[in-house]
């Protein structure tokens, strides 16, 4: 199956460097979103869209935020979702798996690392 | 004791109180006095810590908006090291390709000496230009030395790849700098409206900078070499397998 990502982050450079990632590790088909409400918009747009990698603060909508709506939504609920963030407490990693988040990253991540994860997550 | 008795001595002691209120009175003059006298020695002292306050705080706007130009200054820089670094694994895959098509071409140039090795059984000086040739086309150890390089420096733009990561931490810091210092506008202006609403000059100073809203982690740090991941990972794990304990009891 051809994995389609939508790559959402606020900062310029860590969509870049995600995007680069995807690409060293075999996977060239991206489309990227600066927040939240930007990545819903594209998910209603581009339904060729079948995994989400996702930061957590991001202004007008949170990753988080992201993930509970796409988690109530019937047509996006299954998508796999990634988070990427700085945040690496306890509490953020809990509240994250509790939005249903897939698999959780903490910044700064190695290529290898963004790959096991995908690869994890594909596999269940 | 008749009842005007009785009055007359109640009416006595009033005065009594009444005068010792009096005297009360005239010895706190002279502290009512010196307060009185340090209140106005004070009011211009307060005048002054006002208009440093709002010295203060009209400044604040201004370095808030130098910290949001830092944050996009270094992004856009990063951006040009990250279109460097495409350039140079680019140029690396060429680099590669190149090195495939030469050892094709020396599989094939060897296949064809040895060919020719056949077709010369006897022919000493051929076969000794021959061996010459076999020599000078052996350079399987050299590619591999510089395939080793190849990697070698696509390891090493992997790892820039990664320390620009910082950026992203970084730029969360100072949004979190920022923010304080936004919020300390605030409270200061507070503290203006508080001591002396009369010293705004209008309606434009009363205005304060929106206290921006919190999209950025304070507690971001950059740790590269700590496996912060292995600790997620394991916090992942542990809940993941809790919340597949709770739905086996509810299912």
């Amino acid at each position: 199956m051809e994995r389609k990502f939508l790559v959402v982050d606020d900062s310029v450079t860590m969509r870049r460097i995600v995007v680069n990632t995807l690409k060293t590790i075999g996977y060239s088909e991206y489309v990227e979103a600066e927040d939240g409400k930007d990545a819903i918009d594209k998910l209603n747009t581009d339904m060729g869209i079948n995994f989400v990698i996702t930061d957590w603060n991001m202004p007008v909508m949170s990753g988080l935020e992201l993930t509970k709506a796409i988690r109530s939504d019937d047509r996006t609920k299954g998508l796999p979702i990634l988070m990427v963030t700085t945040r690496g407490i306890k509490e953020d990693i809990v509240q994250a798996l509790q939005a249903k988040v897939s698999n959780y990253v903490v910044k700064p991540f190695t290529p290898q690392i963004l790959k096991d994860k995908i690869d994890l997550i594909l596999s269940n | 004791m008749s009842d005007s008795a009785r009055n007359l001595n109640q009416i006595v002691k009033k005065l009594h109180e009444v005068d010792n209120v009096f005297k009360f009175g005239e010895k706190m003059i002279p502290v009512i006095e010196g307060f009185v006298s340090f209140i106005s020695d004070f009011i211009p002292f307060v005048e002054q810590v006002s208009g440093s306050i709002q010295d203060t705080r009209s400044k604040i706007p201004e370095a808030s908006s130098k910290l949001d130009k830092v944050t996009n200054a270094t992004e856009l820089a990063m951006t040009e090291v990250l279109d460097k670094i495409d350039e140079i694994n680019e140029q690396l895959e060429n680099i590669n390709e190149c090195m495939d098509n030469l050892v094709e071409k020396r599989e094939s140039t060897a296949i064809l000496l040895e060919n020719l090795k056949e077709k010369i059984i006897g022919n000493v000086e051929a076969n000794e230009i021959l061996d010459s040739i076999n020599k000078n086309i052996d350079f399987g150890l050299s590619l591999e030395m510089v395939k080793n390089k190849i990697r070698e420096i696509t390891a090493s733009t992997d790892q820039i790849t990664m320390s620009l990561q910082v950026q992203d931490i970084t730029a969360q810091q100072l949004a979190a700098v920022n923010h304080l210092i936004i919020s300390v506008q605030h409270k200061l202006g507070g503290l203006l409206n508080a001591v002396d609403s009369a010293n705004f000059d209008g309606e434009d100073d009363l205005a304060m900078e929106k206290l921006p809203d919190v999209h950025f982690d304070a507690n971001a740090t950059y740790n590269p070499g700590e496996n912060q991941q292995g600790e997620v990972d394991s916090i992942v794990s542990s809940e993941k397998a809790s919340q597949e304990e709770i739905d086996k009891l509810f299912s």
